[in-house]
């Protein structure tokens, strides 16, 4: 059996609980890590996730809290870092959408969106680089969406919110590469139980008319490539997106 | 899997992907009096109350108590092919409760089912086989109530099963002279007020002339009152003058599925005259205990003179403050209303970036887009409401009959800033 490639390793995924939170949770710990994951929403879920990852090998630890909540992310991270010695790896999954045209949209929607998607990945990346500063060495990895890399049907203030990843993805690289920290974004495209499987008959044919791979893709997909992201094995890589959409 | 998500998966896909979409994926875990809490902790007010079936409020406490009390006495359940007391405390209430000349009761287990018992009874009863019905009605789904639906998305490709009703204009007497003077009609089904065509509302003496109109041609009057009875328009009944009243909904007070079938004075006698046939229109669950003693208490409640003036009272205080703000708006066509139960139609929407198509909904393009334009700004403030099945111009306003003068604020606060906006934004 070859050797995991996360073994060992510290990562907190943010946006745990569902859908491709778990995923990654999973995938992270198949691979050897230790993983943490944040979550806003019900216990139930969060518990299936850590239930799944348990399952994977690994004991995870979740906490309720947004990302969005400064004191909260401070307090999380100190805990990591008493409890692990340090975060390795930070995902930065949580992430919100409303189904909204231009039309419909408030200002309170755009601030919503931005917030979570934009100022979250921020907040909680400025919390955790502290202690890889630190310790000169880590990785986020971003989680971007295809709806900010190419000219889709989707809504403005979702896809200006995956737009703005990729620049923030590409000044905080630059920015933390002296101190051995890469940065990447991964955006995927429609996957199988997510967004896509509410779209409307008619969209999600479009979408599959334009993938060269005439399907959508799965979290597990999804999560074993951030997997590899993340792990030693790409070491020279930074200030990247990549988007993992089938081809479209 | 979560089970809101199995709902989409397995119950339900194109409603669950449309809520996904709409952003009304809401994951309600607790309801009270008037209120939705979802499993997030927010709150919304419900000015929908199960197209009328939370007369009562979500959950009242003294039904929830009967439904206890029964269950921990262990009584039976079912009483096949024997005397239910039950279903009798119930029918003495609802014939009393109806007015002069009801006298039995058919029992079933929702509305539809009760209006297929009212159809039957007045086919055997008469010996006749036609049925007239008014247009734009709904009464059902089942294939007998099916050919008293107005024509469109419950009817198509169902034609060649749906029995040939005849239909006439809503609140035409000419109408139902001229049809029923062939006499081979069984019975006239109409709704006191035609709730999910937009919430209409006949001349004041449509009904009684029309009893008039049966009487002389010997049909019989069917009164559904699924939705406008039970206290919804401050009495009992919403009409008058019935030779059959359909109840269900709110009649098992939101907690047990029932509905009725309410007959007049020998019609059980001309339509099941034997114990051969006594029980043809049965349901086997028809007339459960748990059901009718649910139902009678939410029958007593309703009686109540003090809580029908109560509904009275707080109908003209809600939709006389509707009147002054957002009657006058351009946005609106017109404000309907009786006890509390009312509608608002609104004007076409004329700006094309809040078309169907550019809401990103194109197989909606034939319908009426304002009603629910309103409906989203509601929600955003908290209320749950929604528009009439038949005219998606009009918002129906419906909610529990228990409901309260701080929330009748909320709603009119609201709906206040909902209409500004659509003046804002429709043209």
């Amino acid at each position: 059996m070859p050797d995991p490639k996360l073994r060992d390793k510290r990562i907190l995924v943010t946006g745990g609980s569902r859908g491709l939170g778990r995923a990654f949770c999973v995938a992270f710990a198949e691979n050897g890590a230790r993983v943490a994951f944040t979550h806003t929403r019900a216990d139930d879920d969060a518990q299936a996730t850590i239930e799944a990852t348990r399952t994977a090998g690994s004991e995870a630890v979740a906490f309720r809290t947004s990302v969005l909540d400064i004191p909260a992310t401070t307090a999380m991270v100190k805990d990591l870092e008493d409890r692990w010695g340090g975060i390795d790896i930070l995902v930065n999954n949580a992430g919100v959408t409303q189904n909204l045209p231009l039309a419909l949209m408030e200002e309170s929607d755009w601030d919503l969106v931005m917030d979570v998607n934009v100022k979250g990945t921020f907040l909680t990346s400025r919390a955790v680089l502290r202690g890889m500063i630190r310790r000169k060495g880590g990785v986020i990895l971003n989680i971007g969406s295809l709806a900010g890399a190419r000219m889709i049907e989707a809504p403005v203030h979702y896809c200006a919110s995956k737009s703005a990843l990729i620049g923030l993805t590409e000044a905080l690289a630059k920015e933390v590469a002296r101190y051995q920290i890469r940065v990447n974004c991964l955006a995927p495209g429609l996957l199988e139980d997510g967004l896509g499987r509410n779209l409307p008959d008619y969209r999600l044919a479009d979408y599959l008319k334009h993938c060269s791979l005439h399907r959508v893709g799965t979290f597990a997909e999804v999560a074993e490539f951030a997997a590899f992201l993340v792990s030693d094995g790409n070491s020279y890589m930074s200030g990247e997106t990549i988007v993992m959409d089938g081809g479209v | 899997m979560d089970h809101f998500e199995a709902f989409t998966r397995h119950v339900n896909p194109p409603l669950g992907k449309f809520l996904k979409l709409s952003g009304r994926d809401l994951h309600f875990v607790r309801a009270r009096g008037c209120v939705l809490e979802t499993d997030d902790g927010r709150r919304f007010d419900d000015w929908v109350a199960g197209f009328g079936s939370f007369n009562l409020g979500h959950n009242p406490p003294e039904l929830k108590e009967a439904l206890s009390g029964h269950l921990a006495q262990d009584a039976p359940n079912l009483f096949v092919e024997n005397l239910n007391p039950f279903a009798g405390e119930l029918a003495e209430k609802l014939v009393k409760a109806a007015g002069a000349g009801f006298e039995t009761c058919l029992f079933g287990n929702s509305g539809t089912e009760a209006v297929e018992a009212a159809l039957k009874t007045a086919v055997l009863a008469t010996g006749r086989s036609g049925i007239v019905y008014a247009e734009e009605g709904f009464h059902g789904v089942t294939l007998g109530a099916l050919g008293c639906m107005a024509k469109g998305i419950y009817r198509e490709g169902l034609e060649g099963v749906i029995p040939r009703f005849r239909e006439i204009p809503f609140g035409n007497l000419e109408a139902l002279g001229r049809v029923l003077a062939f006499g081979d009609i069984a019975a006239f089904l109409v709704e006191p007020i035609q709730v999910e065509a937009g919430v209409r509302i006949p001349a004041e003496r449509y009904l009684s002339d029309a009893a008039e109109v049966c009487r002389k041609h010997g049909t019989l009057l069917i009164l559904d009152e699924v939705q406008t009875g039970m206290g919804r328009t401050g009495a009992f009944l919403a009409g008058a003058g019935a030779d059959v009243v359909v109840l269900a909904k709110s009649l098992g007070g939101g907690l047990m599925p029932i509905g009725a079938a309410i007959l007049g004075e020998g019609l059980r006698a001309r339509a099941y005259p034997d114990y051969l046939r006594c029980e043809i229109s049965a349901t086997t669950f028809g007339g459960n205990a748990p059901a009718c003693r649910i139902a009678s208490k939410a029958v007593d409640r309703v009686v109540d003179p003090a809580f029908l003036a109560g509904v009275r009272a707080r109908g003209a205080d809600l939709f006389g403050r509707l009147g002054d703000r957002v009657a006058h708006s351009p946005s609106v066509e017109r404000l309907s209303w009786r006890g509390l139960l009312g509608g608002i139609r609104f004007r076409p929407v004329e700006n094309p970036a809040l078309s169907w198509e550019n809401l990103g909904l194109p197989e909606l393009a034939a319908y009426p887009v304002a009603g629910a334009l309103v409906v989203e700004r509601l929600a955003r403030r908290g209320i749950l409401a929604q528009v009439c099945a038949h005219d998606w111009s009009v918002l129906r306003i419906e909610p529990p009959l228990t409901v309260g003068a701080e929330e009748c604020g909320r709603f009119v606060e609201a709906l206040s800033d909902a209409v500004g906006w659509m003046d804002d934004n429709r043209g």
